[in-house]
């Protein structure tokens, strides 16, 4: 490749108006290098990538459905959905409804804890997500 | 009356050989150039880091009869005449060491290209390539971006087919100003001060001026060529990257990228040392010492100096009018570029990938990347494209360095 560049034999002190095809062979050898190079590095990552993977095993947990009653209410008032069984996360989310309804006196059933379709990811999610990228 | 006498004339000598008896209208202009980056750096914040140890080595290297810096000494004059004497014969160490004033022998270490690597190696220990290995396809994101440096190249060659002498480029000097459109102020210098040394101080002063405005040019542009459609695509998370994928990835870079293009190899290089002794976790004195304490030397010695090589000879010149032109439309299409791949991009995955992550391909690490963050989440405030963004950011760092190899090796 550097032989290559080399042959090209631009006469590097003139300008573009002594050689105009100089100016061409530049521009187009310089963009073909840099795609290639890039390219072959992204070849590359996939490549160290799998194999570096190799041995891990993608966890997948099982979507659960988890009914959990926080209070003997009588009315299930407010349904949040939920494809993680997570006890700490189940126990965070039912502590805070419980903590809502003590205000009005009223009782919550949680019957199902899902993510939100609209909104990816919270408040929460996206303060954490700022504080880890901060540095950037 | 004899005392008086001799106490007058050390006076009226003392008065002669003042700057303010010697002081020309150029060098005053630059004078007051240098107080208006000055005041860009300080009060509107424009890479302070930098700009500002350039605008005062600026006002330094204008203050008459300072000798702190002899521009003549390293070739750097408009006159075709010095440029060709110093091209037959080099620099003369000798000469630098035994005459040379402060910033004169501050200026080898970017004449011997020292400062811009040691730059690269803090950029290196700073940087997270995580993102990028997790998304290698960012890479192509960077690719495109580099269409800046590229076209504007074809943009400054171009002027010198009109023929009018003033505003003519050689290649060396046409390859300099398109490296502005690398976004990346040490790639700018490193092949600046080997290609055109004497458009240094006009090169760099675009390159960093405009970097720090990558927050206005780029949303507008970003805004034109994307759809609300696509500003709004949330992409999804990222996979986990390995501590050992982390490990090999700075040693292949290195590996495949000087075997190709040899001349990148002393930014890709260190910018690669940096990473590696970041990533290995077992130099942690060195990565604290190259990415706060050297880097931060190095940035004073080579801002301070970049800037003395702003003479009022080689900067007020109708090129420095037409590189500060030519450097905004070189950010632009790099701009441009990056988010056009990246519409294609957005075509090809079935509307998976935002486009706006490709304008993060013009390097400007991170600001780039906040602007796509910024400008994506206007459309979806829950919408995080920060870590997506750093992925064609960090790569355009990348491919930026693999440029100015290239043309390095064309017309180094």
């Amino acid at each position: 490749m550097e032989n290559l560049l080399r042959t090209m034999a631009i006469i590097t002190e003139k300008s573009a108006a002594d050689n105009i095809s100089g100016m061409w062979a530049t521009v187009i050898t310089g963009i073909v290098v840099v795609f290639l190079i890039l390219a072959i590095l992204i070849f590359l990552l996939y490549i160290i990538g799998f194999f570096c993977n190799l041995g891990t095993k993608k966890k997948t947990d099982k979507p659960a459905e988890v009914k959990q009653e926080t209070a003997p209410a009588p009315a299930p008032a407010e349904i949040i959905e939920e494809d993680e069984n997570d006890d700490e996360i189940i126990a965070v989310i039912s502590a805070a409804i419980a903590a809502y309804g003590a205000d009005d006196g009223k009782n919550y059933v949680i019957k199902k804890i899902k993510r939100s379709e609209k909104q990816p990811r919270s408040s929460w999610g996206n303060a954490g997500v700022n504080e880890n990228t901060r540095p950037f | 009356m004899e005392i008086l006498q001799v106490f007058w004339d050390a006076l009226v000598a003392l008065v002669q050989k003042s700057g303010f008896c010697n002081i020309t209208p150029q060098q005053g202009l630059m004078l007051a150039v240098s107080f208006l980056l000055m005041y860009l750096a300080i009060v509107r914040k424009f890479e302070p880091l930098l700009l500002l140890p350039i605008a005062f080595g600026m006002m330094l290297t204008n203050i008459p009869g300072s000798g702190l810096f002899h521009p003549e000494m390293f070739g750097i004059s408009q006159d075709p005449a010095v440029a060709a004497e110093f091209a037959a014969n080099g620099v003369n160490f000798g000469e630098v060491l035994h005459h040379g004033g402060l910033l004169d022998i501050l200026y080898l270490g970017v004449k011997l290209q020292i400062f811009p690597p040691l730059i690269f190696l803090g950029i290196g220990c700073m940087t997270d390539f995580g993102p990028l290995i997790a998304n290698p396809k960012s890479l192509l994101l960077g690719a495109a971006a580099q269409l800046g440096i590229f076209v504007t190249f074809l943009g400054a060659c171009l002027l010198s087919l009109t023929g009018v002498n003033d505003i003519a480029f050689t290649f060396k000097q046409a390859a300099s100003i398109g490296i502005i459109g690398g976004a990346d102020g040490p790639t700018a210098i490193f092949l600046t001060s080997k290609l055109a040394p004497e458009l240094l101080g006009s090169i760099a002063v675009a390159a960093y001026s405009y970097m720090a405005l990558v927050p206005v040019i780029q949303p507008p542009i970003m805004k034109a060529l994307t759809t609300k459609k696509e500003r709004s695509v949330v992409m999804g998370g990222l996979r986990p990257v390995s501590k050992r994928e982390k490990i090999i990835f700075p040693v292949a870079v290195t590996l495949i990228v000087a075997f190709i293009v040899p001349d990148a190899t002393p930014l890709v290089g260190m910018l690669m040392l940096g990473n590696l002794f970041r990533e290995s976790g077992v130099v942690d004195r060195l990565v604290k010492t190259a990415s706060n304490e050297l880097m931060n030397i190095v940035t004073i010695m080579l801002g301070t100096v970049v800037g003395a090589t702003a003479t009022a000879d080689n900067f007020l010149t109708l090129k420095t009018i037409m590189i500060v032109g030519l450097g905004l439309i070189a950010f632009c299409i790099g701009t441009a570029g990056g988010l056009l791949l990246g519409k294609l991009m957005y075509k090809l995955s079935g509307g998976k990938i935002n486009p706006l992550i490709g304008s993060a391909g013009v390097s400007a690490v991170p600001m780039a990347a906040r602007v796509s963050q910024t400008v994506g989440a206007k459309e979806n405030p829950s919408n995080f494209l920060l870590m997506h963004a750093m992925g064609p950011n960090v790569a355009g760092v990348i491919g930026s360095a693999v440029a100015a190899g290239v043309l390095l090796n064309i017309f180094g």
